[in-house]
Parts: C-alpha cells; structure tokens; sequence
C-alpha cells in the first residue's frame, strides 16, 4: 500500500455493512499517524461504532485527538452527526437570525431533517469537504455511511442539487401558500389540481407546516447548491483514493464488485481492495508432528482444521475473483484476528497487513 | 408461556433487524420458510433491497409480491411504488396520479420530503397484514430501522386530518400492537454488533416498541473439553491446526462472552444462539440449515 495512496490526501472507505470499514478506515489513519502524518478519521454511524473502534468513550463532531501515539504525527477522530451538521449549515447559509430561528424551530424540521433524502450521506460529504478545506491534515479518512444501496453517497450531493434546483418550491411551495385555501384562486389551473389532491392526501396544517419547512430551507439552499456541486467535484479529484473494503462472503464480495463497477462509472479513484477476516494463512495441506497427544485431541484438531481449510478455500477464491477484477490494483488480505479489534493495539495489529 | 416457534408466528408482524452484516436476511428467510412448512400463508418482505433474497432464492423477486415456494410469498418493497399505490387507493384515478406526481416539480418534491419512502414502504406491510397469517420484514439495518418504526408516529402526530394521518396512525397503531407485531434483532457475538443490539433494544423501548426475540448468531461452540482444552494448552502452537484451533477456542470464547453480556443486558428477552456454519457458500440450503437450527432450539 506503500507507494499507491501516500500521495493521496484523502482516503473514502466503502463497502456493505459490517465488514469492518469502521476499523480499517481507523487502522488507515492510525498508519499515517505512525509515518508522522497529521491524520484525522470521520465516521458517520450513529451506533458510534469508532468510538469503541479507538477505545474512546464518546466522540463528538468535533475532532478528538487520539490519546498514545507517538510523534511528531497525530491521529484525530470525529464522529458526524448528521443534524448538527444540518443545524450548523443552516446556521451558517441562513439570510438572517429571524430565518435560522424559525427554522431550527420547526417541529417538521427537528423530527425530520435526519431523515431528509440522503441527508446522512450528504451530511458526510459536507464534513469531509469542510474539514479538507480546513487544511488541517496530510490525510482524512472517510468512513462512509453503512448503506444498501452501494454509493448513496456519491449521489448525494447530486440530489441534493436536483431537489434544490428543480423543487416546485420556485413556483408552488411560496411561503405561506398553504396557509389556507383563500391563495388558491390566484394560482394557475394545474397547481390548484395539485393542491387539491395534497389537501385531500394530508391536509392543509400539514402541508403548511412542510412548505415552510421546505421553503426555509430553501432560502440559504442557493448556498447549499454551490457547496453540493463543489463537493461533487472534490470526490472527481486525483488526490482522493476509494477503497473498496469487504469480506470473503459471498453476499459481501458482490457488494464489492458492484462497487467497483459504480467507481469506474462515476470515474472515481480506485485504490485497491482489502479483504477483511481471511483464513488464507489455512490452505497448507502439510500435517503436523505432535509430541505425544490423546487420540480425541489430535482428531478434532483435525476436524477443526479441515473445516479452517474449507474457509481458506473460500476465502482464496473470492480474493482471486477480486485479483481478476481489479487487475493490477493492490489488494490486502487481513487475517481474522483472535480478538475483538477495539484498541490501539490491536489497530497497529492489523497496520502490518497493509 | 415459554417462548417458542408457535408463539412466534402466532402473530402477525416479524419484523427483523440489526446491524449490517449480521444475517438478517438469512434469518428472515429462515423465519419465513419455517412459517411456510408449518402451512401459514407467508410474506417475506425486503425493503428497498438490491435483492438478496433474489440471489438465495435464485427466483426474481419484485413489487408486487410473488409466490416463491409453497405458502411463501416474497416482495421487495419499491417506496416509489408503494407511494403510487397508495395514492392512486386515494384518488382512485391513473390518469390523473400521471399527470400530478410525474410532473417532474412534484416528483423533485416527493423526493424531498422526509421519510415518505420509509412511511410508504412501512405502509404497503401495514396494508398486506390481512392477505397473509404471517409477514416477516427484512428490516434494514438498525439506524434506518429505527426511523422505518419511527416515521409512522411523527407523520401522524404532525399530521392532523386526511387519509395520511389515518394510514399513519393505523401503521403506527398496529407496530404498538403486543398481539400483532414483534421485533427480533440479529446480532453476532462481536463486540459492535452487540452494542448496537443494545442501543436499538434501549431505543425500542423508549419507543414503547416489542422487542421479543434476540438472535445471536454465528455461534461458536468449543470443540474441546475441558481436559482437551488443557493438553492443547501444554502443546506448542506453531503449527497450522495448532493456530487454527487457537482461533477457535478465542471465537467460542467470545461468543460466550457475548451471550452473558447480552443475556445479563437483557433478561426478559429470549435469546436464541445460531450456530456458525464452515461452508464455503451461502445458499438455499444453508438456509435450511439455520432454519432447522431455530427449529431445534425454538420446540
């Protein structure tokens, strides 16, 4: 891995839920503390699976310093949360006081705005182009959100563009309109239509109370949409490297490839694969001497051993299938670890298979 | 009443999650084919899937729902489709649903609004419940999950009339429903998994939402007695099958270290083991097999 991502800033870790993309962005990170980097790793889970990953017992979202490490590099971690994300952009893009108060005030906006479309995987987005802005670092790590639906993610900020640029909240969602039924006579013919089937569907309370939502938002989105296209391009750069993490199961390798496929679409930066919990090191067929051992032992050492085989094979298999596809980018495979991997020591552990 | 298989599908709702990568789908399937041989009309729901239950199945699994195998029905719930549904029940009018909610402005705001996807998809299993004796939901993983369980409450709370707000309320009144509706979480005896089980059982409760049933998979037993254990122990472990069973031991360590965490967490809850499977591929059969593992241990 030495020579293929150190000139890259930024590394984006991906890769289906629970492969263990958490650990290795963290590990990835830890490396370039130990070479005297200035690192940081952003998580975006809500379980605060990092936390537990760095031995940490909260982290906010705000870098944290990670305690141990040897100068002169530093590691830092920060978990993202994804409204205050929310909250502090609306802060920062509202027009005036009165606008972020009534938005930050909303009961729409303070159940929802966690759940607005791709808000999780633009909000990340959104921390990671903030904090490179910043400078403050020679290498992010990005652990991304554990979603199903692959590059959610790479969407986002595209979404969010569609939804800011195009939202009927140009021509139907005024302030106010919602307000009651008296503004509808002034409207065009296909909205009062329109209108019509949301107050059927909802009502006209709920409808106002979304429309002021959507369309507070909208007053500092013209912000938001310049930010949106500026991250999308950040990710397009050469110094940011995907790598692709997953492991040897099936249903995990699959997500892998699909992965792969969608990076070389979007015209991504692929890195190199990391194959997380292999028993590769089990394929020799070589027996072993013991000294002096009861029957019952030696047999289920060898029932036990023949079943580590069975893996090792299926682990071999779906490193080649991943060799095949990636062709002549790197891949690592990381043994499975005898312990839980959620400290410092067992993190630079895992450091030597990279 | 001890828990087993026939109080579990004696409800309506099963609706499983955890965290990603635990098996969650494995063990909806194994749920759902196991309510199917006992005769009950069956729906397996994934939502919004890339089609994992298409791959074990081997079968193209969609919206609407199709029958798989006998008394099994399988859906992959669309949120798209399922909005289209719902609102072409209400205005009972294609051409007009056409006209309205393609229109490119309209669709730009459906896509904005929060949570629909997950009240539409949570909605199209609250408007199956009366086809079928038993769903079973493929929930996605525990932070979406929760907001899937959740949304129902918030829509109807903030919305005050129309046919919205009684889809809300019904949606929400029958995830409440002790008789009808019953959560089980998945998780693997690792120390994230677990914790996460247990900040979504904390977050269940807070929601007044039944947590019925903790399965923990991926299981190890240790091979050895406790006699063998120690003549391993007084042997070098440079070989191969030495390391291979040192893995071993240290997996089924954690696994009972797992299992009295969770249990001490959580002991009003059920808690089942599946246990690990050395095979090579994940298929139908081994799907079997972990259905047969609950069966055995749910009698």
């Amino acid at each position: 891995m030495k020579k293929n991502h150190n000139h890259k800033q930024i590394l984006v870790c991906a890769g289906s839920g629970g492969v263990g993309k958490t650990t290795l962005a963290a590990t990835l990170a830890l490396r370039g503390a130990l070479e005297g980097k200035k690192s940081i790793v952003l998580t975006i889970d809500p379980a605060k699976r990092l936390a537990t990953a760095l031995g940490l017992s909260s982290l906010t979202d705000e870098p944290a310093t990670v305690a141990g490490i040897p100068g002169p590099g530093q590691m830092d971690a920060m978990m993202l949360d994804t409204k205050r994300t929310f909250d502090r952009l609306i802060e920062k893009y509202s027009p005036s006081t009165a606008v972020r108060e009534r938005i930050l005030n909303n009961r729409l906006y303070q159940h929802m705005s966690s759940m607005m479309a791709g808000s999780q995987e633009y909000m990340a987005m959104e921390r990671l182009y903030e904090i490179d802005q910043q400078g403050d670092y020679d290498l992010i790590v990005l652990d991304t959100p554990p979603t199903r639906h692959a590059l959610d993610f790479l969407e986002a900020p595209k979404k969010m563009m569609n939804i800011t640029s195009h939202s009927l909240l140009q021509w139907f969602l005024k302030p106010g309109l919602f307000a009651g039924r008296v503004g509808i006579g002034f409207l065009r013919k296909g909205s009062e239509k329109i209108l019509a089937i949301f107050d059927q569907l909802a009502g006209f309370a709920f409808l106002y109370e979304l429309s002021e939502m959507l369309s507070l938002i909208e007053s500092f989105l013209s912000g938001f949409h310049e930010r949106a296209e500026s991250v999308y391009h950040l990710l397009r750069e050469k110094r940011v490297g995907f790598v692709l993490v997953t492991t040897p199961q099936e249903m995990a390798v699959q997500d892998a490839l699909y992965f792969y496929r969608m990076i070389q679409e979007y015209d991504l930066h692929f890195v190199g694969f990391m194959v997380n919990r292999v028993h590769t090191e089990f394929l020799s067929e070589e027996g072993f001497r013991w000294p002096k051992i009861s029957d019952t032992l030696s047999r289920k050492l060898e029932v036990n051993y023949h079943n580590y085989q069975k893996l090792a094979e299926r682990d071999q298999s779906a490193i080649n299938l991943l060799k095949k596809v990636s062709k002549k980018k790197p891949l690592w495979g990381i043994p499975l670890q005898l312990k839980d991997v959620h400290d410092l020591d067992s993190l630079t552990k895992i450091k030597q298979y990279l | 009443m001890k828990f087993n298989l026939s109080k579990l599908f004696a409800k309506k709702l099963i609706i499983v999650s955890g965290k990603g990568g635990v098996g969650k789908t494995t063990v909806s399937l194994a749920l759902a084919l196991l309510a199917a041989e006992q005769g009950k009309k069956t729906l397996l729901a994934e939502i919004n899937s890339e089609g994992q239950v298409s791959q074990l199945l081997n079968e193209d699994i969609g919206y609407p729902e199709r029958e798989v195998l006998p008394h099994l029905w399988a859906i992959n719930i669309s949120p798209k489709l399922s909005f289209e549904e719902y609102v072409l029940m209400q205005i009972k009018f294609k051409g007009l649903y056409k006209a309205v909610f393609e229109n490119k402005f309209v669709r730009y705001f459906i896509e904005a609004i929060p949570g629909l996807g997950d009240l539409m998809s949570i909605g199209k299993i609250y408007a199956s419940v009366n086809n079928y004796d038993l769903i079973v939901v493929d929930a996605p993983a525990t932070g979406h999950g929760v907001s899937l369980l959740q949304v129902p409450s918030i829509v109807a709370s903030a919305v005050k009339v129309g046919p919205l707000k009684t889809h809300s309320d019904g949606i929400d009144r029958l995830l409440h429903d002790e008789n009808k509706t019953q959560i089980v979480l998945v998780t693997l005896p690792e120390e994230m998994p677990v914790t996460e089980a247990l900040e979504m059982s904390a977050q269940l409760q807070k929601m007044a939402l039944p947590l019925e049933l903790l399965l923990l998979n991926q299981f190890r037993t240790s091979p050895l007695t406790t006699d063998e254990a120690e003549e391993f122990g007084s042997l070098p472990v440079g070989s191969p099958q030495g390391k291979a069973m040192s893995l071993e031991l240290a997996r089924a360590d954690l696994s009972e270290l797992y299992l009295n965490q969770l249990k001490n967490a959580l002991p009003e809850v059920p808690l089942v083991k599946i246990p690990f499977l050395y095979t090579p591929e994940f298929k139908l059969a081994e799907v079997q097999v972990v259905a047969d593992a609950l069966a055995k241990e749910l009698l």
